[in-house]
């Protein structure tokens, strides 16, 4: 039995080998609509609108058609509907009446003139192979010509593309082949008794034609992803998240933690009471020719040369900022108390650092020690 | 002509938690290094706008933790922030074999409520080392 491929245009999805009953059963029930495409399974050929599908047309068909002839398309039925309201002749009569190569004895009066026999009509056959187009025959003139036999389905190599079409009675096989008339109106020509030839199926001289052409480019030019047989790309992301973590990893413990600090002269290593005692000790006067001297008691009280400054950054900045340009020295000596806070002495080598002043530290004594002697007060450490 | 995006709305709605969780893992991350820098810093240093970085495995750290109250002297231990207590002798004998391993550099990481005098007499017993250049510990300032 032969299957079909639909393709659903709604999805952009194509199913495979459906027997053509699924395909009506769908297309009843609505799982199918009207504009979705079908072809013959594993063929390249072109899609064809479900509703231009001869086989499915009776499911749409009204059900007086239906009665008539299930596989009756539309056009069809209504040229029947249109003569019986004209209270012609019978259906079947109509069925007849189209220019369909009736061999019986009685041929279609509207279609063929009177003396057309059937002799006639078989005689033209090979006209038909020959041109390949239906229309192309029809258009030839003349009343032997307009009724065109084709081949017999049995003579062919290749089977028809639709030969799976409901065939239940081949009584009348000789008499049922392709309406010829009936093709140049929009439905195709078909007959539930009829084979389709080649020529019709492969050579786009039915009345698809352009719809055809249509369905083609539809179908082939959606942007839908390819079936489930296409090869998906291999995902990258999670390879990408794993060097990055290396990547992070490698950085941080590449790299090297820095201490902020200030570099500061090393204090004398010898005590200010021995300093004093070998005679190395200077005084304040003669300090303050070289230094800029920086004191600090313990609560923190900053002076500049005696003079108060307020213990903050500003002001002590500026204040050897002006120092420095008045008297020209280009030191710093501070002179802080054993107990003041260490904090303040950062500053105060903070602040020389901010106008690039040198720094030398003088040494307190230390409390615990007792007194300093009395004439050099502090020795200093350039 | 259908697009593909008017007929997949209705299946992709699921979130990909993917690079949510990569950002996680990431601010993880970081947050195990930073608090690991953080802990170290169990002294408080005095604030400096000026100053120099100095690599911890080219240095010989000393740190002197403020007294623990009024009038006691503060402790001196060897290394940065945590490390053995010890006095003057052995913070002499510490910088020695720093010297000696290539570490001529002397950190001083002195707390800033450590008395001034306590920092020079500590600064004063490790300038006895030949070849050193000493350094007083500070923090970036806030402003």
């Amino acid at each position: 039995m032969a299957t079909w491929d639909v393709f659903h245009t709604q999805t952009l999805e194509i199913e495979r080998s459906i027997p053509l009953e699924s395909v009506r059963e769908a297309l009843i029930q609505g799982r199918l609509s009207e504009d979705d495409l079908i072809r013959p399974a594993g063929t390249s050929d072109a899609w064809v609108r479900l509703t231009d599908f001869p086989p499915l047309l009776n499911v749409k068909a009204s059900p007086k058609v239906q009665a008539s002839s299930q596989s009756t398309p539309p056009s069809l039925a209504r040229e029947r509907q249109k003569e019986e309201e004209k209270g012609g002749e019978s259906p079947e009569e109509s069925v007849v009446a189209l220019p369909v190569l009736e061999r019986d004895d009685e041929p279609a009066e509207d279609s063929f003139p009177p003396e057309e026999n059937q002799e006639e009509s078989a005689v033209a056959l090979p006209v038909l192979e020959e041109k390949g187009n239906l229309r192309d025959v029809l258009d030839v003139g003349g009343p032997d010509d307009s009724a065109v036999a084709l081949p017999a389905v049995g003579e062919e190599d290749e089977p028809p593309d639709f030969t799976d079409w409901p065939d239940d009675d081949d009584e009348d096989d000789e008499a049922s082949q392709v309406a010829l008339p009936a093709t140049s109106a929009a439905a195709p020509p078909r007959d539930e008794h009829q084979d389709w030839p080649p020529e019709l199926t492969s050579s786009g001289a039915s009345d698809w034609g352009k719809e055809e052409e249509e369905d083609e480019a539809i179908a082939g030019f959606t942007l839908a992803r390819g079936s489930a047989e296409t090869v998906e790309e291999l995902d990258l992301a999670a390879m990408v998240d794993v060097a990055f973590q290396l990547v992070l990893f490698f950085l941080v413990t590449a790299t090297t933690v820095l201490y902020k600090s200030l570099e500061v002269p090393k204090p004398n290593p010898e005590s200010p009471a021995s300093a004093a005692t070998q005679g190395r000790s200077r005084s304040l006067e003669e300090l303050q020719q070289d230094f800029i001297l920086v004191e600090i008691d313990p609560a923190g009280t900053m002076k500049i040369d005696q003079t108060p400054v307020g213990a903050n950054m500003a002001e002590l900045v500026g204040r050897l900022r002006d120092t420095r340009e008045k008297t020209g020295r280009k030191a710093m000596l501070l002179s802080a108390d054993f107990a003041t806070p260490h904090r303040n002495a950062v500053l105060a080598y903070d602040a020389a650092n901010e106008i690039g002043l040198e720094i030398a530290i003088a040494r307190p004594r230390d409390p615990a020690l007792g007194a300093p002697p009395p004439p050099p007060r502090k020795a200093a450490q350039g | 002509m259908l697009l593909r995006r008017q007929v997949s709305e209705e299946r992709d709605e699921h979130i990909d938690m993917t690079p949510m969780v990569d950002v996680v893992f990431q601010l993880m991350t970081f947050m195990l290094f930073s608090v690991q820098m953080v802990s170290e810093e169990d002294v408080k240093v005095p604030y400096a706008h000026h100053g120099v970085g100095v690599e911890e495995s080219a240095a010989t750290f000393l740190t002197l933790l403020k007294p623990s109250a009024p009038g006691a002297e503060p402790k001196l231990l060897i290394g940065n922030g945590k490390g053995d207590v010890a006095n003057l002798d052995g913070a002499r004998n510490a910088v020695t074999e720093g010297v000696k391993e290539g570490r001529r550099k002397v950190v001083l990481q002195a707390d800033g409520e450590v008395p001034h005098g306590e920092v020079l007499r500590v600064a004063g017993a490790v300038s006895e080392v030949e070849g050193i250049t000493l350094h007083i510990g500070v923090q970036e300032a806030d402003n």
